[in-house]
């Protein structure tokens, strides 16, 4: 499988607002995006473009949904990475074929690109994401 | 001044079979393989684009690495932007009052390096490098 970066960082708040402040203050990256519960999601997330990656700040605006969940068990903090790959379905079926958990490929909350997530229990942890951008 | 993502740090058990996944399974490149003594990890650094994933295995119980798996368990660390000036980053920081776990630029994996507290960041590891080619600090 053919990886082309690092696409986006994910990370896990429950103030977006706050944090937005902090991300500006301590390394001066501001948001290009900011998306109100995408697709229907029970979030709110804020694009912060840097070099060829972005972060993406994500608060949870229900008490469920994985974002929720995360919050509550590991606290605030870095929550996923993004890896972007020429061919998903290719690459989802490599990992399968490798053993790797890996979820089926669906839209993804940024228009024109596409994602599959890969199990932390194939991954040592990380909870991994494979997007392909059209 | 940020200018990218230099690297995203990892915590795992066993540096071996965590790049059995990383090399072998997702096809990253290693590119270096080294001990830090002083920060008491083995760690191994793969290419990703313009950026690199850092896996990280304690070799020392009572370092810092050690603890955060005992607490935490294998996953995500830190995330490392890579500037010109990472001691002009500091001194602009400190002026702030932004809290800090290095008041100093301290040699690491990636050059010089130094890391905001986790409280700056409301719960993000954040670490600053100038790599050394282009560091021109007090120590270059």
């Amino acid at each position: 499988m053919k990886i082309k970066k690092l696409d986006h960082v994910v990370i896990a708040t429950t103030d977006l607002d706050q944090a937005l402040q902090l991300w500006e203050r301590n390394v001066g990256l501001t948001p290009d995006t900011s998306l109100d519960q995408p697709r229907g999601a029970g979030f709110k997330v804020a694009r912060l473009p840097i070099g060829e990656s972005f972060l993406e700040l994500v608060q949870p605006l229900e008490g469920s949904g994985r974002f929720h969940e995360q919050v509550q068990e590991r606290g605030e903090g870095l929550f996923s990475i993004s890896v972007e790959v020429e061919d998903l379905e290719g690459a989802v079926t490599h990992l399968r074929e490798k053993g790797a958990t890996v979820s089926e490929p669906e839209a993804s909350i940024w228009p024109d690109a596409r994602v599959a997530r890969i199990n932390a229990g194939s991954t040592h942890g990380v909870s991994i994401q494979l997007i392909e951008r059209a | 001044m940020i200018d990218k993502i230099h690297h995203i740090g990892i915590a795992v058990h066993d540096l071996d079979k965590s790049l059995e996944f990383y090399r072998d399974t997702l096809g990253l490149h290693v590119h270096a393989l080294d001990t830090v003594e002083d920060q008491g990890v083995r760690a191994a650094l793969l290419t990703i684009g313009n950026s690199e994933i850092e896996l990280l295995e304690p070799t020392n119980p009572e370092a810092n690495m050690a603890k955060f798996l005992e607490r935490k368990g294998e996953g995500l660390h830190h995330i490392c932007f890579q500037t010109e000036d990472v001691d002009g980053e500091l001194e602009i920081l400190k002026a702030k009052g932004v809290e800090l776990v290095d008041q100093k630029s301290r040699g690491g994996l990636a050059g010089m390096i130094c890391f905001l507290h986790p409280k700056a960041s409301r719960g993000v590891l954040v670490e600053l490098a100038t790599p050394m080619d282009i560091y021109k600090g007090a120590g270059a």
